[in-house]
């Protein structure tokens, strides 16, 4: 049983045979599709990152729009917030000269109707004070 | 001490196939070959069911085949780096055949081919002569200095010490596996002479070990010598 002797040769043999047909039936075409399987997933793992790359890209560009868009509002929103205030004092201005006409207006007219009511009861105070005399007395003036 | 049954060695002296009876007598000194071509052929079958319907998506007999040269694709790796996967045939046939091998020792009336020096002993030269034509292919004839050491002038003294070493190494893969197969069909042998029904149980869960690292060992110990070989000289 312990001795080497021709069928070394026979084993020799059998095992390159034995590796001839697994690489033709076994090896090649499972490696084939094990390399083309890494392959995909490869490819699949290249379009991720392109994928993933544009997708930061578009973040980053539209936070950086959404930052302007802010600036650009609270810009508006002080210039807006400036003509307000200048046409908000305008128009107090324009009430309060308004105002002051209407007043001054309504003081003259007062003035006039005072002077008027003066001189009407001027005009009627001598012959009501003659009347109550002539009725204090008792007789006519 | 012999196998009280083999099952190929039965059946040719039950069939004949044109065998004098002095050729049948002689047949079982033979049986290490038939029992490598009943290896080969068990091997070349899950090969062709493994890839008979490849898929993308792999199933059952595909996807373990697949795991296992995925396995064995990555140990060479890691042990040859990039240069190595081109051996790949070779070493995953060795680990293939060895396991196998060793495997059917546990099925009553198989024996492991391995357990005979010429088929380790075929296997070990195959990867011997191997490793030079890597390291002539690799290196040309420069690689003659990985025999002679660092400097020159202890070419006497390194040449021999190599030469010897590169010798042994053959006869290491050999009487390793030789060794360690016959050494367990020994005791599996004595063990179901005394007790044949419960004891050799345990022995033949333990073959199941021995059989994986066996196969294991002797494969990654090629891989070294491939990769010894293809590294550049000091």
């Amino acid at each position: 049983m312990i001795k080497v002797d021709w069928t070394i040769l026979l084993q020799a043999a059998n095992f390159f045979i034995l590796m001839g047909a697994l690489h033709l039936i076994l090896f090649r075409p499972l490696g084939n599709i094990m390399q083309r399987r890494r392959d995909e997933i490869d490819g699949n793992l290249q379009q991720a990152g392109t994928l993933e790359e544009r997708l930061n890209e578009g973040l980053a560009a539209y936070q950086e729009k959404l930052q302007q868009a802010k600036i650009e509002i609270a810009s508006d929103r002080k210039q807006f917030r400036q003509i307000l205030t200048t046409e908000a004092a305008r128009l107090l201005g324009v009430a309060n000269e308004q105002a002051a006409a209407e007043l001054q207006t309504i003081k003259d007219r007062v003035a006039s109707e005072k002077e008027q009511a003066l001189v009407e009861l001027k005009t009627q105070a001598a012959p009501l004070a003659a009347r109550i005399a002539q009725k204090v007395v008792g007789r006519a003036l | 001490m012999t196998h009280p049954f083999l099952f190929l060695q039965w059946l040719v002296e039950k069939l004949k196939f044109g065998y004098t009876p002095e050729q049948l007598a002689d047949y079982g000194y033979f049986n290490h070959v038939t029992y490598a071509w009943a290896t080969m052929a068990i091997l070349i079958l899950a090969g062709f069911l493994a890839s008979r319907r490849l898929q993308k998506h792999p199933e059952g007999l595909q996807n373990f085949m697949e795991v296992v040269l995925e396995q064995i694709e990555r140990l060479i790796g890691e042990t040859m780096g990039a240069k190595g996967r081109a051996y790949f045939p070779m070493i995953a046939t060795l680990a293939l055949f060895i396991l196998v091998s060793n495997l059917i020792a546990l099925v009553p009336g198989f024996m492991p081919p391995t357990a005979n020096l010429n088929t380790n002993a075929a296997l070990a030269l195959s990867v011997f002569v191997m490793t030079h034509a890597i390291g002539l292919k690799e290196h040309g004839l420069s690689y003659i200095k990985q025999f002679t050491g660092p400097i020159w002038w202890l070419v006497p003294l390194m040449l021999p010490i190599e030469i010897i070493g590169h010798l042994a190494r053959p006869l290491s893969l050999t009487l390793r596996l030789f060794g360690n197969m016959y050494g367990h069909e020994i005791v599996l042998m004595i063990f179901l002479s005394l007790a044949p029904v419960l004891v050799p149980i345990p022995m033949m869960l333990m073959g199941i070990l021995v059989a994986f690292i066996q196969a294991f060992v002797f494969t990654l110990l090629s891989m070294i010598y491939f990769a010894g070989a293809l590294e550049e000289a000091h």
